[in-house]
């Protein structure tokens, strides 16, 4: 769980979901019942949260979706970044990325990736 | 491309000859009759006889300059150790590049199956580096070629997640609330950021290691899932976990809240436990796909074309460098007549599944030679009359080597006839008719040589994959 600290309460937050180096993919992004995201086939996404006071303890959960179809293995980054007024607050790479940042999927199969946040007032 | 095993019997008759060719016959050896139709392995790697240890395969144009500089300086100075393998589709972006030429659904001509590589050694005195390059721009049994199949796979690949997405929604919701409930949990006894991270790591990540090795242990001793004993392994790590954080008073103040956490966290256990039933099966359907795909489209057309270059320099410098040798290999495969030949005729349909001609044209030339070295030039055909795992062969090759040197000079045809099965996957038996006409070293055209020989080997004769 990735604690997410944002300064203002008025400010606007927004999340940018990139994945990049696959062809087949998918995500859910979560929060009890205002957010129930989910895209598949684009570069990547950004989705409006909300005024930052409303998003106070809220806990999001996403899970990502990865296929390969082809028959190499495949390095794929995978970045989640939420945005306090178009600036930075938060980043996140998985867990299961090696050093260099990105997730192994093996040739002819597939993977599922998932994490949580928490948000708090700074 | 897969190396195949291939178990490779060759059967050959034997016939008359005189005692000079008898002799002949006696030297003679399973290769002399073989007739290799797998696309030779042409990189700077092997065209310097040199097996690197560690291949650099740079992402970007600076990695790429920065690998080789390390080896080739301002003035031209070369030293021995470059081993670089690059792609231009994977530096440059994919979509700014025009890497693939296609019409209606099928892909007709890709770049982006390139690939270059260089590499540099050393002996006593010299220094030699080499370059060479392999493009496969036509493959059209590739099914990733083809967009029809490709999009099959993606409806297939959306349907299922989908689908799991539904199907999970009720744990989904559960696991929120109790994730909810902890942090508050979690806020009374003002557990610190990074801790709190580990202590959800069981139920946030899928593949996370804590999870893995919690499923291990119970898996190892063979333990019956019970509640109360996964939940006192979570409550030993938990424990621990605090203790390493220096928070191990904080632990024995809240143990009786901690011991409830750790029986909803062993429920969410079992969930992920008992996950395996949720997987996909994408592995084995995108197998079965190919598999169905490949021995429909065996014989389609593709291209594949290889060259390298060697060269030696005795001061080691790039000024000095004279050109060693060079390779160059082109093999093509393609349905053995065309598609409006005899159209709409059952000979035309047979034909165009059930039969494929493969072309290769192959030669290494040598510039300062040696004795062992001999320059070689081979045109072969081989055409395949049948089925992907069952079929009949038909194959012949003009060959010539010659070495300065040694004024060795030697030119002739070979050909076989015969039959091959896939007795598992990409293992093969084969039966075979050939022999060989060669003009020997004085020009006098001797009579065909037939022999009897079998063998086994991991040979990859077969074009493609």
């Amino acid at each position: 769980m990735k604690t997410i600290r944002f300064n203002n309460q008025e400010s606007s937050v927004k999340v940018t979901i990139e994945i990049n180096g696959i062809e087949l993919w998918r995500y859910t992004y979560k929060a009890d019942k205002r957010f129930d995201i989910s895209a598949e086939l684009k570069k990547a996404s950004s989705h409006e949260l909300g005024i930052a006071k409303n998003l106070e303890d809220d806990i999001h959960y996403w899970r990502i979706f990865l296929g390969n179809h082809s028959d190499v293995d495949k390095k794929v980054n995978i970045t989640i970044t939420w945005l306090e007024s178009n600036n930075e607050i938060a980043k996140w790479i998985p867990c299961e990325a090696g050093p260099d940042g990105k997730v192994l999927v093996k040739a002819n199969s597939d993977i599922e990736i998932s994490d949580s946040s928490r948000f708090v007032k700074s | 491309m897969k190396n195949k095993l291939l178990i490779c019997f060759v059967v050959m008759c034997s016939s008359l000859n005189s005692l000079a060719q008898e002799k002949k016959q006696d030297s003679l050896e399973i290769r002399d009759f073989y007739m290799d139709f797998a696309v030779p392995d042409i990189t700077a790697f092997s065209i310097l006889n040199i097996e690197p240890t560690s291949i650099s395969k740079p992402g970007s144009i600076k990695e790429l300059a920065l690998g080789i500089t390390n080896f080739v300086n301002e003035k031209g100075d070369l030293r021995a150790g470059l081993a670089v393998e690059w792609a231009p589709f994977k530096t440059f972006n994919k979509k700014t590049g025009n890497w693939e030429n296609k019409s209606k659904n099928q892909t007709k001509f890709e770049w982006k199956n390139l690939t270059t590589s260089l590499a540099t050694t050393n002996d006593s005195t010299n220094v030699k580096f080499a370059g060479a390059f392999r493009f496969s721009p036509i493959d059209q049994t590739n099914p990733l070629n083809d967009k029809i199949w490709v999009d099959s796979i993606s409806n297939y690949f959306y349907s299922v997640i989908n689908q799991k997405i539904i199907q999970e929604e009720p744990f989904d919701a559960a696991r929120h609330a109790f994730m909810m409930s902890a942090n508050k949990t979690f806020d009374r006894m003002e557990i610190p950021d990074s801790l709190r991270e580990k202590l959800f790591m069981p139920i946030d990540a899928f593949n996370s290691n804590r999870l893995n090795s919690l499923k291990a242990k119970y898996e190892s001793t063979g333990v019956i899932f019970d509640r109360k004993v996964v939940s006192d392994g979570i409550f030993e790590e938990m424990k621990a976990l605090f203790a390493s954080n220096k928070l191990g008073g904080k632990f024995e103040e809240n143990q009786e809240e901690i011991e409830q956490l750790c029986l909803s966290f062993t429920d969410f256990f079992y969930y992920y436990h008992s996950r395996t039933s949720f997987q996909t099966d994408f592995n084995l359907h995108i197998l079965k796909m190919k598999e169905e795909y490949k021995q429909k489209n065996w014989n389609k057309w593709a291209l594949q074309i290889s060259a390298g270059e060697s060269f030696n320099s005795e001061k080691a410098t790039l000024n000095d460098l004279k050109v060693d040798c060079y390779a160059i290999a082109i093999t093509t495969g393609f349905p053995l007549i065309g598609e409006k030949w005899f159209k709409g005729t059952s000979f035309n349909s047979f034909m165009r599944n059930h039969s494929q001609i493969i072309l290769q044209l192959k030669t290494q030339q040598y510039f300062t030679p040696n004795s062992v070295q001999n320059n070689s030039l081979s045109a072969g055909a081989r055409v395949l009359l049948g089925n992907y795992d069952n079929r009949f062969s038909f194959e012949t090759a003009y060959i010539y080597q010659s070495n300065d040197l040694t004024d060795f000079n030697q030119k002739g045809i070979r050909y076989s006839v015969g039959a091959e099965i896939e007795i598992m996957d990409n293992y093969w038996l084969e039966f075979a008719i050939g022999g060989q006409n060669f003009e020997d070293m004085t020009g006098v055209n001797i009579l065909p040589t037939f022999a009897f020989r079998h063998s086994f080997g991991n040979e990859n004769r077969f074009f493609k994959k």
